[in-house]
């Protein structure tokens, strides 16, 4: 063999070796799967798709950084088409066929209900970036938002500080309105206020001059709003009609947040009051990074919504978890949740020791005209989750449930 | 191997063989031990960290857990709830109950370990308490105790009826530092009160004060973040006294400490507190937003390295050593082989040998001086845009800070005109209002509310209740009986806050002081009445100071300062007070320096958009950035001027990129000279006088970035860059005496000039000039009036002049004499020194801080040498840069005085003055002499030939050996030192050179028939000569200034 002979054998071996280990690595670190449900059609997906493009964009900058335990996060996208059955039919089908080995989506009560028993059949793991009524908990599903006393119970005694005892309960229909109402009555009664009254309207229906004949009957110091969707618009629109101002009768809404005032304006609404963890206007460098990457990803009209955070850092601790765990296999994963940290835009949050709900920061703010809050009130630090709150036992809570469920001719309001 | 080979083999003895194979083996053996050491040491140290963390981690929330579950019990106990409702029922008779609680916690305080117990009432008064120092009836809403953490986490508990962790930090009741757990006790559904929780911190430090497994330097440190900085919250082991000491919080590439307090959790190689390079693992503690670091020093991880590195040096020299002396013994002797070879193959001076290696070493050279420019251009601009991101987020930080004062201020305001408006607010209870919100906004100075002609009142003209804070409480005062608000003829300046505001509907006027009056900056809010009329304004004064504070804290630990502009270019803050005070705007401050570029730029403020400028500061002729913030609030502009160069990669990383570049470079040009004479291209005498030319030029260049890159390590001392910076050093330094009970300290002022300097004594420097102390008359009592210098052999102060302006005295002294120096001469003659002087107060027993006068100073750049008269000169030296700054010193002795060793004590005022000496006098007196030794031995060597007599050659190189001698006599004296000088290589290598030489001559004489030595190796010793020494000088200095 000659001197020439070799080197080109040597050269040779060291291009195909490299070319291999070029090739050979990626192809060896398979994607970890992971769903996303959301509705991306029908009339929730104007709602769901926030928290979508949020769940994406953490997904693609954990990608990024090189993925999780070095492997690519790969996103299985299916639409829940704003229907509870095929919200069933997907979950299953990601976990069984699709072998996720997470979930991140949903966002109405009665879709979570409803999916709920398949995560825990299959012991599979969902992350459910919306508030929530509390009154439930599931070793297999994370609540990165928040529970009753980090929205409902701080806004109920806000109110009673500073704006009146007598509250008027307006809300729609089901089963996140119903469940806050009660707890927003208990908390009500143990610090001395009055509840004035508690009125609810179907979900289809934007008939609110019932309730706004009663406001105006009872004259109450303040309204706490969980009315959801449309029909905010027309109870604000008619409030104001009326001559009721947000400095006569003011109102707490639980539901309004950012892109329902991108949608319907301030007009109306501007000089009353939301409560949330998360707001756009929060002074805080992770939460104007934040900000910043979804409008520069999304378009500068975008605006920044508390369950668009929620879906955020749920990607993130989870990717941690994983981390922590150096596998995606759940049993593994739930263990390593507890107590998981992360500087998310409102603050640091983690999720609790006992529970998979999150410690999330409580926040209070007032609706400007450039349909951006200031923030009047905040927990300053991540406040302890409590699904089921003390006025009532968990046996009794649940009992409630049941009482609502039958009402509802044996299904969830939706 | 030649002597392996069979033939051979059987020359050499088995019994020298055996050694061979035992130090080939013990060779590779620790170069495998070296290999695993060196790819297994850190994973297995992280990995051991690692686990060692989550252990620890979980201890940590397992401990946290139970005495929540402790306070929950106590908290939901029928007891617990029935007292606490006796206890709000009788408050005031209650002993009875008192003493059955306590008596019921005792055995819970057996199990559960608790500090205190406290039951508050729903309002925060303390109904019980099993503390002395937290008293029944204390108001937890008192002034005092509103903003201590244990109100704020009875506010969380009560607001979200929960259970809730208060933040570690001095409890102002308990006067200690204190952990609480907070929670709501309800009853019958209602809630009663709250019960606290104090738990014991020792608990914890015990966790984190294990150091099994973690060698001598591993550690546990435990942090919070508050703000921007980090409170280290534990004592650790490298620094016992840690607890409560802050360090700023840094969002770029966090180390270890910040990135646990800001939730994350993660292993690898950092930096620590001490700024000691680490392997660490981290996480946060959720429950009490802690930050816990496991770490261990990476020295110590790297001990076994170093140890097998050592071993195998060691081991490969050994073997070297052993074949050579193989190669002696059993093999032909190498001269013989040399000889052959020259026979054979004229191996130096032939062409066309080694040619491709020639060529590839050439190609791999330039490609890695290109690669090393390439590299350090990369470098260069990441770091400085890394900088530059740094620099606007610390600025966009303080504007938000600043914004979140304005909004706070503007909310205030709107709230009460909001109020008015809606008749929430009724006109009775206006006063009771603005007194409400003066105490919650510790920013306004004042309130008022003017209301329009007869909008109060049909028959009262006008009608502006005012209130302002004074020390004692609050003043009201009735505008309207001052002048009249409404009245367009009045001043602008008085009646500005009513009238502009009721044309724009609201505005924020700047602070205005003239001979006169003096205006406080204001922000005014019109309120309307139902047919959307003005009937008044709401006009709230506010104090600039923290403000100003956040402002001037932007650039803190930064070279460069910050201003804040008003909306039309004003200083509203700047280092330079006159420029605030002559109301001056940037344009006008641009214009008046001649300025065009930064004139122009100066109108960019004004364009309200965040950006970035560069202009030439007329001031250091350096190129400089400019970057603005504008504030939304109220049209305000925050912005930050720093040297371009100042923020760029680190003078020791310039250096290395440079020394790289310049040694490839150099090898490079060797390489393709040496490859033009094998390619026949050049003659031999041609390839070494570019040699020559060459290397000169190298280490020219050497010594020219030496000169520009090196730098005086000043890290060990907080050095006071400005009014911030001093600020930063006592708010510190006050926190300290705080934390330990101590007075508070007394700063006195002091100054210094400077007229003249000598050094020419290596441990002293005789100086003379002034130096000043100021007194505050009414504050600085019982204090002698006098200075003293620690350092000083022999100096004396002159009767002291003393001047009294306002409150204040001015002792000025006049200094001469000798203080001890100490100087480092390694470098010489590039070597850079800090020259330091001491200052002292006379009364070391008082709780006594020197601070710099810096205001007596027109200018307090470094770079301006503030401290020194404009006639200074220090002979040898120019002086770079003068500064004051602290030093953290551990007092060995207390002098014999009990009081002494207090916080203050542990701190020292040093003006130091960073000098680089000229080149001149050091290139005349040592190096010249040196070149001409140089220069003689070459002449020498030249004209030796082999017949000459050995005398006569040996003779002069004696000569010059003596002269060298001499020489590096007289460097010595001068310049004593226990290591050696780097212009002393020079000489070992001149030394070194004669010795050579000397035997040179020797062979010449001894073996005149050798011919392969005297027609091969004699005229490679002329050639090579001046090579020789030129690169060995350069390897030296490449060695030595690295």
């Amino acid at each position: 063999m000659t001197y020439k002979q070799l080197t080109t054998i040597l050269i040779s071996t060291a291009c195909l070796g490299l070319a291999t280990w070029k090739l050979f690595i990626p192809m060896t670190a398979k994607p970890i799967k992971v769903g996303i449900l959301h509705s991306l059609t029908g009339p929730m997906a104007a709602y769901e798709k926030t928290a979508f493009d949020a769940t994406v964009l953490a997904i693609d900058e954990i990608n990024e950084k090189g993925g999780v335990l070095g492997r690519k996060i790969k996103p299985i996208i299916v639409d829940g088409k704003s229907d509870t059955a095929t919200f069933v039919q997907l979950a299953e089908q990601l976990i069984t066929q699709d072998k996720v080995a997470v979930v991140f989506g949903c966002w109405r009560t009665a879709d979570r209900k409803a999916i709920k028993p398949i995560f825990e059949k299959y012991n599979n793991l969902l992350f459910y970036p919306v508030q929530y009524e509390g009154l439930e908990s599931s070793p297999n599903i994370v609540y990165t938002s928040t529970t009753p006393n980090q929205q409902a119970i701080p806004a109920t005694m806000w109110c009673l500080q500073n704006l009146g005892k007598r509250i008027f309960l307006a809300g729609s229909d089901q089963l996140f309105s119903k469940a806050t109402n009660e707890i927003i009555k208990d908390t009500i009664s143990a610090f001395g206020g009055e509840t004035v009254t508690e009125m609810y309207i179907t979900p289809s229906s934007t008939d609110v001059a019932p309730i706004i004949k009663k406001i105006i009957e009872t004259k109450p110091d303040v309204i706490i709003n969980t009315m959801f969707g449309e029909v905010n618009l027309e109870f604000f629109k008619q409030l104001r009609a009326t001559g009721i101002t947000s400095e006569k009768i003011p109102t707490m809404s639980l539901t309004i947040d950012e892109p329902e005032l991108q949608k319907y304006g301030a007009e109306y609404m501007a000089g009353d009051y939301s409560t949330w963890s998360h707001f756009q206007s929060i002074q805080r460098i992770e939460n104007k990074k934040f900000v910043a990457k979804i409008k520069t990803r999304y378009g500068q009209d975008y605006v920044v919504s508390d369950a668009m955070e929620a879906a955020y850092f749920g990607v993130y601790l989870w990717a941690q978890a994983v981390n922590k765990a150096q596998t995606t296999i759940i049993t593994k994963v739930i263990p390593a949740l507890h107590n998981q940290a992360f500087n998310a835009p409102e603050g640091i949050v983690h999720i609790d020791d006992t529970s998979l709900d999150s410690w999330s920061v409580s926040s209070i703010g007032k609706i400007r005209s450039d349909k951006q809050f200031t923030i009047l009130w905040n927990s300053d630090k991540a406040i302890r989750p409590v699904a089921y709150p003390f006025f009532k036992s968990k046996e009794e809570w649940e009992q409630l449930l049941i009482t609502w469920y039958k009402e509802w001719g044996n299904k969830w309001s939706e | 191997m030649s002597f392996l080979s069979s033939s051979r083999k059987k020359n050499i003895p088995l019994i020298m063989q055996i050694p061979l194979y035992f130090f080939i083996a013990t060779t590779c053996i620790i170069a495998l031990w070296y290999g695993f050491l060196h790819y297994s040491l850190f994973p297995t140290y992280k990995k051991k960290l690692w686990e060692i963390m989550l252990k620890k981690e979980d201890t940590i929330n397992a401990l946290l857990k139970t005495e929540e579950n402790h306070a929950k019990t106590l908290a939901t106990n029928p007891i617990t709830q029935d007292c606490l409702t006796l206890f709000n029922q009788n408050r005031n008779s209650n002993d009875l109950a008192n003493k059955n609680y306590a008596s019921f916690l005792e055995p819970q305080q057996e199990i559960m370990g608790f500090k205190n117990i406290l039951l508050l009432d729903i309002n925060k008064i303390v109904l019980f308490s099993t503390t002395k120092k937290i008293p029944t009836s204390t108001d937890l809403n008192d002034e005092l105790y509103k903003n201590s953490e244990l109100t704020r986490s009875c506010d969380r508990s009560t607001m979200c009826l929960t259970t809730d962790f208060s933040e570690y930090y001095f409890d102002p009741l308990l006067g200690d530092p204190a952990l609480f757990i907070t929670t709501p006790v309800m009853k019958n559904k209602k809630l009663i009160g709250t019960l606290v929780y104090q738990y014991d911190q020792q608990k914890i430090y015990t966790i984190t004060n294990q150091y099994i497994d973690l060698g001598k330097t591993g550690e546990t440190a435990l942090a919070r973040q508050d703000d921007s900085f980090i409170f280290f919250v534990a004592p650790t082991r490298n620094d016992p006294e840690i607890t409560f000491k802050k360090r700023e919080l840094s969002y770029k590439s966090p180390l270890s400490i910040q990135a646990s307090v800001l939730g994350g959790q993660g292993l690898g190689e950092a930096t620590d507190y001490r700024a000691v390079p680490v392997i660490a693992a981290w996480t946060f503690i959720p429950k009490v937003d802690w930050g816990m670091v496991v770490k261990m020093d990476q020295s110590e991880i790297i001990e076994p390295l170093s140890t097998a590195k050592t071993a195998l040096l060691l081991a490969l020299c050994m073997l070297i050593i052993w074949i050579i002396l193989l190669e002696f013994f059993y093999n032909k002797p190498l001269i013989n082989r040399l000889i052959t070879l020259s026979k054979t193959r004229p191996f130096i001076y032939a062409p066309h040998t080694f040619k491709h290696p020639l060529f590839i070493c050439m190609v791999i050279f330039l490609f890695m001086t290109i690669k090393t420019i390439i590299n350090y251009q990369a470098t260069n601009s990441s770091v400085t845009n890394k900088a530059k991101q740094s620099i606007v987020e610390d600025i966009e930080n303080g504007a938000q800070k600043i914004e979140q004062i304005l909004n706070k201020i503007a909310f205030t305001t709107q709230s009460i005109a909001d109020d008015l408006q809606s008749h929430r607010l009724t006109k009775d209870d206006i006063i009771k209002r603005i007194k409400r919100d003066l105490a919650e906004n510790n920013t306004i100075i004042s309130i008022t509310v003017a209301f329009a002609p007869y909008a109060y009142d049909k028959n009262i003209r006008l009608y502006a209740p005012s209130l302002t804070k004074t020390k004692n409480g609050y003043a009201e005062t009735m505008i309207d009986s001052l002048y009249d608000y409404s009245d367009p003829k009045e001043s602008s300046l008085k009646t500005g806050w009513y009238q502009k505001s009721l044309t724009q509907s609201q505005v924020w006027l700047d602070a205005y002081t003239n001979n006169q009056d003096s205006f406080p900056p204001t922000y005014s809010y019109t309120f309307f009445d139902k047919n959307k009329q003005p009937i008044g304004v709401v006009s709230t004064a506010y104090k600039l100071k923290p403000i100003e504070k956040i402002a001037e804290y932007c650039s803190l630990n930064r070279i460069g300062y910050s201003l804040l502009l008003s909306d039309n270019g004003t200083f509203l803050f700047h280092p330079i007070t006159s420029l605030i005070e002559s109301k001056k705007t940037l344009l006008q401050y641009a214009q008046e320096n001649g300025n065009e570029e930064l004139a122009r730029i100066a109108q960019k403020p004004l364009n309200k958009v965040a950006q970035f400028a560069s202009y030439k500061s007329s001031d250091t002729q350096e190129h400089t950035w400019i970057y603005f913030q504008p504030i939304t609030t109220n049209q305000w502009t925050l912005g930050i001027i720093f040297p371009q160069k100042d923020i760029g990669l680190s003078t020791d990383v310039i250096r290395h990129f440079h020394f790289w570049a310049l040694t490839y470079c150099i090898l490079f040009l060797i390489c393709l000279c040496t490859f033009l004479y094998k390619t026949n291209k050049i003659s031999l005498i041609t390839l070494v006088l570019i040699v020559n030319i060459i290397l000169m030029t190298g280490l020219i260049s050497l010594w020219r970035i030496v000169q520009t890159t090196t730098t005086i390590d000043t890290k060990s001392s907080t050095i006071i860059t400005d009014q911030a910076s001093l600020d930063k050093f006592l708010d510190d330094l006050q926190e300290e005496t705080n934390r330990k009970k101590e007075t508070p300290p007394i700063k006195i002022p002091c100054g210094l000039l400077l007229y003249s300097l000598d050094i020419s004594r290596s441990d002293n420097m005789i100086i003379s000039g002034y130096m000043w102390n100021k007194y505050n008359i009414k504050k600085h009592t019982g204090i002698t009036h006098n200075m003293q210098f620690p350092h000083a052999t022999n100096l004396t102060l002159a009767t002291p002049l003393t001047a009294t302006t306002d409150n204040w005295e001015t002792v000025t002294w006049n200094i001469r004499g000798s203080v001890y120096q100490k100087q480092n001469y390694e470098k010489f003659p590039f070597d850079r020194q800090e020259l330091q002087i001491t200052l002292e107060h006379y009364d070391i027993e008082k709780n006594i801080i020197l601070t710099p006068d810096l205001e007596s100073y027109k200018k307090i750049s470094h770079e301006d040498t503030p401290g020194l008269d404009k006639s200074f000169t220090l002979t040898g030296f120019t002086v770079e840069q003068t500064f004051f700054s602290y030093k953290a010193i551990n007092p060995v002795t207390n002098f014999g005085l009990n009081d002494y060793g207090k916080t203050t004590d542990h701190y020292q005022l040093i003006y130091s003055l960073i000098t680089t000496r000229s080149l001149v006098n050091p290139l005349l007196l040592f190096f010249l002499p040196l070149l001409g030794i140089l220069f003689s031995i070459f002449c020498i060597l030249l004209v030796a030939r082999r017949d000459s007599q050995p005398f006569s050659v040996l003779g002069p190189y004696t000569a010059t050996f003596f002269s060298l001698i001499i020489l590096q006599r007289v460097l010595r004296d001068q310049y004593p030192t226990n290591t050696t000088l780097y212009i002393e290589y020079a000489y070992f290598f001149t030394y070194f050179t004669i010795i050579l030489l000397t035997i040179h001559t020797v062979l010449i004489y001894l073996y005149p028939k050798w011919n392969y030595y005297q027609d091969k190796v004699f005229p490679l010793v002329r050639l090579l000569f001046w090579p020789f020494q030129l690169a060995s000088w350069l390897i030296t200095t490449l060695i030595v200034f690295y």
